[in-house]
């Protein structure tokens, strides 16, 4: 398999996509900073209002969001306090599009007949785009955050930490990766089921952007039916992305953990099921 | 002479409908065994069934003379259908990419462009290459890592007569240095007249018949029409089943 990931990643180094992706990440990633520096000069001391009306309105219909761990305002943004926003889902919509044409090519251009007809099994071919897959998603989200913070920094200065401020840090930031993780196992998925670059990207973007929609509108609509207030979308990847930037308890660890192990465990295993069993065109 | 491939009642069914139906058939080593038959005989199912990108339905594939299709498959080159490159790579790019994957000799590289007429291409991308190039790019890429056996299914469609010329004789230098054998499949009976050792004539997924080159010229020899060529053979077999 090693040979089979050697070949995956020289073809990512080799492909367009690969780096107008990595250049808009970085964009993103400055620009970003520079958007959140801009929105609190502009609104000032009215924010935390803002914020905490917003979260009630919100709250009355059934929808569940915290606004914990956010600013209230301008003199409260430092680099050190957004540390692990910057790895908050700021990349899956880049990685979604970066893996929908990674696998999807393969079978645009044919060139998957030239992998399958190998000696590689099928398990073998679906774990080396995943593989891919993920590595590039950590460096990009790793990427983003360090080009985010340096801009932060340089905006704002890192701030004063704790004394258990890197221990709570790096433990946010692998339970981000893990999600990440989770979202590029999706991507795969859907890439190897649909085969083909706009379907699978179209497939992909869908589920990015509805999956929440969906979850909130049932909320909504149990709460105003039954009167019952359900929170399914805290066992959604970017709820868990969202809970963990307020800060990590045992709840939230525990359930980001399952959240992560169980979306990349489900569609890795539909994807590869589904891989195995189906002709090469 | 040993036996590169061998299908034993081989049978592939979609829903309801039989594409190939208990075939059986037999490559030897060193043949170009040219496959026959009319659009939807079953001539790309049987080849990407033997190169594992189609499983059976029934029956079973012998590779090299042994079960293990996936170890056999180290040892074969595929070209199906519409070539498969990767087009914003160039030509050593493709074959590059085709070493990393099968953990093969770079220094290859060089002598396989050479041998298939691509080695002047430089810094040209597969998206700008004719036809013709691309073919002959897919060819190159099935021969990394010294294939034992080439399966190649309608390698000349699209192509104009000097294209067509070429990847014949680019086929047969391929059999008679490198011993490499091949199963080839096409629609143009006299180019593959040229180019075949043995062949198979495949009808609505039933193999009706195989048979050498000297079988076909003995058999069209003995025929009241004497000018009868593969062609007229072939429509005459099928013309009555």
């Amino acid at each position: 398999m090693k040979h089979l990931l050697k070949s995956d990643f020289y073809k990512l180094r080799k492909a367009r996509y690969f780096w107008v992706c990595l250049v808009l990440n970085l964009v993103l990633a400055a620009g970003t900073v520079f958007l959140l520096d801009f929105t609190y000069k502009m609104n000032g001391d009215t924010l935390a209002a803002q914020m905490e009306e917003q979260q009630h309105n919100m709250e009355e219909t059934g929808v569940n969001i915290s606004m914990d761990g956010i600013p209230a305002s301008y003199e409260e943004l430092s680099a050190s306090n957004q540390l692990i926003s910057f790895f908050t889902g700021n990349t899956t919509l880049i990685i979604a599009v970066l893996i929908s044409l990674f696998v999807g090519s393969e079978f645009n251009y044919g060139t998957m007949k030239n992998i399958a007809s190998k000696n590689y099994s099928r398990n073998k071919i679906y774990l080396s785009k995943l593989i891919a897959g993920v590595v590039t998603a950590i460096c990009f989200t790793l990427l983003f955050a360090l080009t985010a913070t340096l801009t932060a920094a340089a905006l704002w200065g890192f701030g004063d930490v704790s004394s258990g401020f890197w221990g709570e840090a790096f433990a946010s930031i692998g339970l981000e990766l893990l999600l990440c993780s989770a979202y590029v196992s999706v991507f795969v998925m859907f890439s190897m089921l649909v085969r083909q670059n706009g379907g699978s990207l179209a497939a992909n973007i869908c589920f990015l952007e509805f999956i929440s929609l969906a979850v909130m509108l049932g909320e909504v609509i149990i709460k105003k039916v039954l009167d019952k207030t359900v929170t399914l979308s805290n066992y959604l990847i970017d709820t868990n992305m969202n809970a963990i930037m307020s800060g990590l308890d045992k709840t939230i660890v525990i359930r980001s953990l399952c959240v992560g192990i169980v979306f990349f465990a489900a569609a890795t295993l539909i994807g590869m099921h589904d891989f195995c069993r189906r002709d090469i065109r | 002479m040993s036996v590169i491939l061998r299908t034993n009642h081989l049978t592939k069914r979609y829903g309801h409908r039989t594409v190939l139906s208990d075939l059986s058939m037999t490559i030897y080593e060193g043949d170009i065994y040219g496959l026959i038959g009319k659009n939807g005989a079953g001539k790309t199912t049987l080849i990407r069934m033997a190169a594992g990108l189609a499983s059976p339905s029934d029956g079973s594939i012998l590779l090299f003379g042994k079960p293990d299709l996936l170890q056999g498959r180290k040892e074969i080159g595929t070209v199906i259908e519409s070539p498969a490159l990767y087009p914003g790579m160039t030509a050593r790019e493709n074959l590059i990419t085709q070493c990393k994957l099968q953990d093969a000799d770079p220094a290859q590289i060089e002598s396989i462009l050479s041998l298939v007429g691509l080695g002047d291409t430089g810094a040209k991308k597969a998206k700008h290459f004719s036809l013709g190039m691309r073919q002959r790019l897919a060819i190159a890429v099935s021969l990394i890592g010294n294939p034992r056996l080439l399966l190649l299914d309608e390698p000349t469609n699209g192509l104009d007569p000097e294209g067509i010329r070429e990847i014949r004789n680019l086929i047969l230098k391929l059999n008679k240095e490198r011993h490499i054998t091949v199963l080839i499949s096409s629609h143009i009976l006299g180019e593959l007249s040229k180019l075949a050792t043995r062949y198979g004539i495949l009808h609505h997924g039933v193999l009706l018949e195989e048979f050498t080159e000297n079988e076909l010229w003995e058999r069209c020899s003995k025929a009241e029409d004497h000018d009868m060529d593969l062609e007229e053979y072939f429509l005459q077999k099928i013309g009555g089943n």
